[in-house]
């Protein structure tokens, strides 16, 4: 969608005034694109209570759900650039754009500003699977053809289980769930076998013992997770992503404003309460700087746009 | 007894000072947020959630879970005054309450759901403490096959609703699956029927849809129509809250029909008070011995609803605390109030947090009846509302559906959405099309085309697989008997018009 | 009026068969329709939309062997009441909550097809005050009472 003419004027006018010196010089907004109550909404919660302390001005969460995270990344991409318009997102911030065609360019429309925290992939099982490794996985699926569950189409989980399918060279179907607690939930009831997420969104479930963790996505194991074989060692090559949460502003913003920005959130991770909120979810700090964020966001969502061409993904 | 212990021990919990005045906050804000139009128990919830940081987690619970049941409470209260829904598990409400309110009934409408909503509350609270963990296991083994079938079914049911032409009301339900399929499809990530607009992306909202349709509609029609005198002045006393003998005999069983439906579709993850309600009503007229009433202030069509979506209020946490799986956003704020503070739900809940969890069931033992306190007394204020003359209402009403549309994410969007659902209404209203089957066709829709389309990947492309499962072979053979019996009914019916006095 | 035929349902279904065709037309012409086990985002559209335009055509069909009664259709009422709430959409966001909540007031209180702007005055300031203590002040929305954006 384009911007009427003096909206966009009023953008430009009053972009030109966002320096990092000033800032913040109201109200700041963090945007989820989820509903409430979720894994990235509770981090952001949790960050924005500790921000305001640093910035001594409200920090609001605002969750605008929709279309895969795409409708809150759409009205980022349409704030001003001052830095009062921030978002955190998952990884799904590069895998959505690979198959939704978007009202913004996700490479120019919006600043990767800081990598939160990073986590394996994890493959977890439901009743419907009879392995307990990765290994012996592999051997299951290549008898009997799985179904894979995924967070919705256009996620994270979504394309790193294509990843695995096609890397991996097994046949599975892929069924689209209304978020991670539906996919987990169809796992235990047996109706989908295979889902493959973040920590957070499958630990609390493995830790009940309600789905089985098979292994990670990777080519070593996780630090955290040493118990779990890796799909590098199994011979599964080309698999070398890490499910991640990062920060986000509109496009063109000031570098030094990001470089502040970045240097605050830092200083807010480093709260107890949010430390704690990492250490549960089996996620680790994000030390990246902007610039290597930004690389990173970048190349990601070519290699998922690469896949989805391979696999035929498209959203039609 | 063991139960005896747990329950004694929540009940200390949930009436310590502490909890009881987050209980009664709870309660408190949850009927005033029910009773004002679009901003929803969501809304709430998150607004209220960074509070939950800085409460001990049993207080917090108790307190979000008060804003929860507590909606439901005051959501009928507009429905019935202004026949505008104060929230969405109210909007069937608006079909038998707002007709009753006319006839000088309002008073009794309120109170009868007032009574209603704690019928089934607690229905609910029982069937929440004595089979949690049973439903919870079986709760997980009903796949989208079986949602299809039991959705089919609502939309089927939906369809004979009104008491009108068929052909009208099957025309409505599929203009209702049709608007819900604006927005991006849940299976293949396409955007339909958005036209490049990102607030369609998410698809059209139902509070938008149920204020335009009903309150704006209504509005339309009732200007310069509704007169001071039309609402007898005696409506308004406390002695005409009193239910006749008659309300009260057709009353009771709709409540335990209602609370048996809300139980079930509270306890399913993924369905809620807003598909119970609906469910609750289409069964009462499919029932009812005399269906012709609904629709003009039959107090089957508020009791049975109201019964329902209470009663999916609390069977909602069935899911919530004995499996850690949340069945809505909301749930899912519940639960993360409980992860913020180290709690991990999941099936150990229970014995892990015995405090927490038999505080929280007491506590809605104690909310409901501090919401049955709070709103017995309020009925007389409200139905004063009535006495007001139309001329200075119909402002005020337009201004509170224009603010609650806009308020639910600061989207002048939103507004015009009312709009449209308004002009749409008023429409329908010129064409004798019945609203009521089209907001059903909304709800149910992405439910059964989504299920479909799931249960046929898992099927790998085989239509049997829908036969071969016992429990959705059922819904679907019953389906095909209601689709049955109605074509015959009103075959019938149309042989006994031609026989008989032409109607008109 | 009784008319010979029932013009309100031939009406009706007529829309209706329209908006049917039109949304089966959209949805073949832009989504993938695929198979019954492999459904597209277009076939539930489609075949929704080609129900649509079916039962219209039975209302119409229907209507035309059946007596009717014509609609009273009102036309200043809608456009207050209607036009009110356009006001407020386009006044909300750039001029703030007082001054939507009066041009909205104002636009529904005609309506009534009298003019009382004193009483508009009072009614809106009334309702104003109450919508920025129930929905500012009382829920905590942060809605400005006056802004200039434009």
């Amino acid at each position: 969608m384009k911007l009427p003419a003096t909206t966009a004027l009023a953008l430009i006018l009053s972009a030109g005034l966002a320096q990092a010196s000033d800032f913040p010089s109201g109200n700041v907004t963090i945007i989820v694109p989820y509903s409430p109550g979720g894994s990235t909404d509770l981090v952001s919660r949790q960050l924005a209570v500790d921000l305001q302390e640093i910035w001594g001005v409200s920090v609001i969460v605002e969750n605008r759900p929709g279309a895969g995270s795409m409708v809150g990344t759409t009205a980022l991409s349409q704030a001003a650039p001052d830095g009062h318009t921030l978002l955190v997102n998952t990884a799904a911030a590069s895998t959505a754009p690979a198959i939704q065609s978007l009202p913004f360019d996700a490479e120019t429309d919006v600043t990767p500003i800081k990598l939160i925290g990073q986590s394996a992939y994890v493959m977890v099982a439901g009743s419907g699977v009879e392995s307990d490794t990765m290994s012996e996985f592999l051997e299951e699926a290549a008898a009997s053809p799985k179904f894979f569950a995924t967070a919705g189409v256009g996620s994270s989980s979504h394309f790193a289980a294509e990843l695995f399918l096609q890397q991996a060279g097994v046949d599975g179907d892929i069924i689209h769930f209304s978020g991670g607690g539906d996919a987990n939930t169809n796992l235990m009831g047996g109706h989908a076998d295979i889902y493959v997420s973040n920590t957070a969104s499958v630990i609390p479930y493995v830790r009940n013992e309600q789905v089985k963790a098979l292994g990670v996505l990777g080519p070593d194991r996780d630090g955290l997770l040493p118990d779990l074989e890796s799909s590098g060692e199994l011979g599964i090559e080309g698999i070398n992503i890490n499910a991640w949460l990062g920060m986000f502003g509109p496009g063109g913003m000031d570098p030094d404003l990001v470089a502040r920005i970045d240097a605050d959130v830092s200083t807010a991770m480093q709260s107890e309460g949010f430390q704690a909120l990492l250490e549960n979810n089996f996620i680790v700090g994000g030390e990246s700087s902007p610039e290597e964020f930004a690389a990173q966001y970048i190349e990601e969502m070519q290699l998922w746009r690469d896949l989805a061409e391979q696999r035929g993904i498209e959203a039609d | 007894m063991d139960i005896f212990a747990n329950l004694a021990l929540g009940l200390g919990t949930a009436l310590s000072p502490y909890n009881l005045l987050y209980c009664f906050l709870g309660v408190f804000l949850g009927t005033i947020i029910g009773v004002i139009p679009g901003i929803g128990v969501l809304a709430a919830i998150s607004m209220l959630f960074p509070i939950t940081f800085h409460l001990e987690p049993t207080a917090a619970l108790i307190m979000l879970a008060g804003i929860w049941y507590g909606t439901t409470y005051g959501g009928s209260t507009a429905s019935i005054l202004l026949n505008i829904p104060g929230s969405p598990s109210s909007a069937v409400t608006c079909l038998d309450g707002y007709p009753m309110a006319r006839q000088g009934r309002g008073g009794v409408a309120l109170l009868m759901t007032t009574l209603a909503s704690f019928g089934g509350a607690s229905i609910g609270i029982v069937v929440l403490t004595s089979f949690s963990p049973m439903i919870a296991k079986y709760a997980i083994y009903i796949s989208s096959a079986e949602y299809f079938a039991l959705m089919l079914l609502g939309l089927v049911a939906a369809a004979t609703i009104t008491n009108g032409s068929a052909v009208k009301g099957l025309a409505m339900v599929v203009l209702g699956l049709l608007l819900a399929t604006v927005g991006m499809d849940s299976q293949s990530g396409a955007q339909r029927f958005t036209f490049g607009n990102i607030e369609l992306m998410d698809g059209l909202s139902i509070v938008a849809l149920a204020m335009g349709l009903f309150g704006v509609a209504e509005i339309v029609t009732s200007v310069r129509r509704i007169h001071p005198g039309d609402v007898d002045p005696k409506s308004a006393t406390w002695a005409a809250m009193k239910p006749t003998r008659d309300d009260i005999r057709r009353s009771w069983v709709p409540l335990f029909r209602g609370a048996g439906i809300g139980s079930f579709f509270g306890a399913m993850p993924g369905t809620g008070p807003s598909l119970s309600a609906f469910m609750a009503y289409a069964v009462e007229h499919r029932v009812s011995r005399t269906p012709e009433r609904f629709g003009k202030g039959a107090i089957e069509g508020v009791v049975g609803p109201e019964s329902a979506n209470n009663a999916a209020d609390q069977t909602a946490f069935i899911p919530t605390l004995s499996l850690g799986i949340p069945g809505s956003p909301t749930m899912a704020l519940m639960l993360g109030a409980l992860m913020i503070h180290g709690i991990n739900p999941g099936p150990n809940l229970i014995s892990e947090q015995p405090g927490l969890f038999w505080g929280l069931v007491m506590s809605f033992w104690i909310g409901n009846l501090l919401l049955l306190i709070l709103n017995i007394p309020l009925i007389g204020l409200w139905v004063r509302l009535l006495m007001v003359p139309y001329r200075m209402m119909y402002p005020a009403i337009l201004m509170f559906i224009c603010i609650g549309a806009y308020s639910v994410r600061y989207s002048p969007f939103d507004v015009f959405t009312v709009l449209g659902f308004g002009m749409l209404g008023y429409a329908m209203r010129v064409f004798s099309l019945p609203p009521a089957p089209l907001l059903l066709g909304f709800v149910l829709g992405p439910l059964v085309e989504t299920h479909f389309r799931r249960a046929m990947i898992m099927a790998r492309g085989d239509a049997m697989y829908f036969l071969e499962r016992p429990f959705t072979a059922t819904v679907l053979a019953l389906t095909v008997a209601v689709v049955v019996w109605s074509v015959w009914a009103g075959l019938r019916r149309r042989a006994r018009d031609k026989s008989g006095l032409l109607d008109q | 009026m009784v008319t010979k035929r029932d013009y309100r349902d031939m009406t009706a279904g007529a829309l209706l068969l329209l908006l049917g065709l039109a949304a089966a037309w959209y949805a073949s012409e832009n989504y993938r329709i695929g198979t019954i086990t492999r459904m597209g985002a277009g076939l539930v559209p489609l075949s929704l939309g080609v129900m649509l335009a079916g039962l219209g055509l039975m209302l119409m069909i229907g209507g035309w062997f059946r007596k009717g009664i014509l609609p009273e259709v009102r036309v200043l009422t809608p456009i207050c009441v209607f036009g009110s709430i356009a006001v407020f959409g386009l006044m909300i966001q750039p001029f703030g909550l007082l001054p939507a909540v009066m041009a909205s007031t104002t636009v529904a209180s005609l309506a009534e097809k009298e003019f009382r702007p004193l009483r508009i005055l009072v009614s809106g300031l009334l309702l104003s005050a109450a919508a920025w203590g129930i929905f500012v002040f009382g829920i905590g929305l942060s809605i400005p009472l006056i802004t200039w954006k434009l």
